[in-house]
């Protein structure tokens, strides 16, 4: 069931739109990963859906939402969040939960709760201005959920990070994914494949690829074998182009990318080879194309 | 508890966490006292320096009054512009103010509770500026009846909320912290100044009631226009609350 449903989704500063008719729909319980280079007009979409931003044109429809303010319904993480930094932790979920139309009680518990959870329990009573980038990333996610959101809207939550915070704020967000749906943004494609279940690429404010991230690999992931070769043979390696199995060759820097028909056929025909020829194998690895050579290909298309 | 209230407690909690609750008062404290003590010990002073302390008249305790009012309105105005010109536009400018419009809150809400929070703070200040003069006067000089304090105070206070609100507008509408605070006081000067030379025509500039406020306590009476000129100041006051407001939500939601 759709959660949310956009139309022709639109932001115009001045002559150039930022979003260009944008149609799409998340579904309830999903995790969407938004994609896309610097520019492509991710935040501006975010924005929009969050209520901070007025579309120039376009719909934005919540399902079995009667809520005259979606921002009721809705949590979000600014790419820079900058909080009020004379607060401590947990006065700035307490005051974020009341602003969400929480009773005061019950805004403490769920505070106290939720900094426990995204651990900060211990810094609960510090300032926020002593916190570090991490420390506050993570308390962006707390006010986020505060509210317990249908949809919870992130925008770029790791690309800050260093790898440890990185790993505390994507193991929170596979938490979360449990109990809500969940749109973010990024630009590490390795975070997308690790937890979303549908991916949208955008690029130049129009989306070029939207869909379940497994399907896509399905249709547009094509079998791959890398070969890494000591003492390759010039004249080899250019010959393999011309095999029945292979799609298409790559060469470089001592390593053979080679996109086949049949893993199978290729595997068989290829280890002939090598043992008929006694080329010195250093690596050798079959699997799928990634969801980055996907989304060059979008992108540069 | 409604958002307003949520809101104008966060402004309160600020202001006291980043001290403008005791420098602030401090200072319109410092100016109340030190007017009608430098006035005593003037005689003295003049002495000192080999004038006749006679040459110089001795105010009475109306006028040192009414110029402590008018202190407010010179070094007190530069204060309060100061400490208000970032009160919108330093939180935009962070980013902290998306936290709090992310989630359900009217810019009505935020707006008004951002009002609240330096009118509550500038009404604590000049009246407490103003009882220290009140004091002072009384031990060294004359007394004074309490009801022409505070009816002056009044009076003198809504000309100093006028201006707070011209910062507060120009805050929603502006990037500049400094340009701010340089436009209010231009403001504040231009009307103060166009008011007295076009005196006729002026009769309902709000600049009009710090000259009716020093009326108030030098005759008891603020003089016929006073109405008048408290009526529009109230009307612009309002008027650029809304403006404030329109500002505030135009400059989220198209930029």
């Amino acid at each position: 069931m759709n959660l949310l449903e956009v139309g022709g989704l639109t932001k115009r500063f001045g002559a150039n739109a930022a979003v260009d008719g944008l149609s799409f729909a998340i579904s309830q319980g999903r995790c969407m990963a938004l994609l896309g280079p610097n520019g492509a007009g991710k935040t501006t979409t975010l924005k929009m859906l969050s209520g901070l931003l007025e579309p120039s044109s376009g719909t934005i429809r919540f399902i079995g939402e009667a809520r005259a303010d979606i921002r009721e319904s809705i949590g979000y993480l600014p790419q820079y969040p900058s909080f009020f930094n004379w607060m401590s932790g947990k006065e700035f979920l307490e005051f974020t939960a009341k602003l969400a139309r929480i009773p005061a009680k019950e805004a403490a518990s769920r505070a106290k709760e939720l900094l426990e959870r995204v651990g900060l329990k211990d810094a609960a009573k510090r300032k926020i201005s002593g916190y570090s980038g991490g420390m506050k990333q993570r308390l962006g996610l707390a006010q986020a959920v505060i509210h317990r959101p249908k949809l919870l809207i992130l925008d770029e939550p790791v690309s800050a990070l260093d790898p440890q915070g990185r790993r505390e704020v994507m193991e929170l967000l596979k938490e979360m994914k449990r109990e809500t749906t969940i749109l973010f943004s990024t630009h590490i494609l390795h975070d997308a494949e690790e937890i979303s279940d549908d991916v949208m690429i955008m690029d130049r404010g129009h989306i070029v690829v939207e869909g379940d991230l497994q399907q896509l690999m399905r249709d547009h992931g094509k079998p791959q074998i890398r070969i890494k070769v000591g003492n390759a043979d010039p004249a080899w390696v250019q010959g393999l182009r011309d095999r029945p199995f292979v799609r298409e060759f790559e060469f470089a820097l001592g390593l053979i990318t080679l996109q086949v028909t049949n893993l199978h056929e290729a595997r068989e025909s290829l280890f002939r080879e090598f043992v008929d020829q006694g080329l010195e194998i250093e690596g050798f690895e079959m699997g799928q194309t990634t969801l980055e050579d996907l989304f060059m290909k979008a992108v540069q298309a | 508890m409604s958002t307003w209230l949520l809101l104008f407690r966060k402004e309160m909690l600020e202001s006291t966490r980043n001290y403008k609750w005791i420098w602030i008062p401090l200072v319109f404290l410092l100016l109340g006292i030190s007017n009608p003590v430098t006035t005593y010990f003037m005689p003295q002073i003049l002495e000192s320096s080999g004038v006749a302390a006679d040459l110089v008249p001795v105010p009475t305790s109306v006028e040192i009054m009414a110029k402590s009012l008018s202190q407010y309105g010179t070094l007190g105005l530069l204060i309060l512009a100061l400490s208000f010109m970032g009160i919108v536009a330093a939180e935009r400018q962070s980013g902290s103010a998306i936290m709090v419009l992310v989630k359900p809150v009217s810019h009505r809400s935020y707006i008004l509770a951002k009002w609240s929070g330096m009118t509550v703070l500038t009404l604590a200040a000049v009246g407490l500026g103003q009882l220290g003069t009140w004091y002072y006067t009384n031990i060294l000089f004359e007394s004074v009846p309490f009801r022409l304090v505070w009816t002056s105070l009044l009076v003198y206070a809504l000309w100093l909320l006028f201006i707070n609100t011209i910062t507060l507008f120009l805050s929603c509408l502006m990037k500049s912290v400094g340009g701010i605070a340089f436009i209010s006081l231009g403001v504040a000067a231009v009307l103060a100044i166009l008011t007295q030379v076009l005196d006729h025509t002026m009769k309902w500039s709000p600049s009009r009631l710090t000259g009716a406020a020093s009326q108030i306590l030098l005759s008891g009476q603020g003089g016929g226009d006073m109405w008048l000129a408290i009526a529009l100041t109230i009307a612009f006051i309002a008027a650029l609350l809304a403006g404030s407001v329109t500002a505030s939500r135009r400059m989220w939601t198209k930029s």
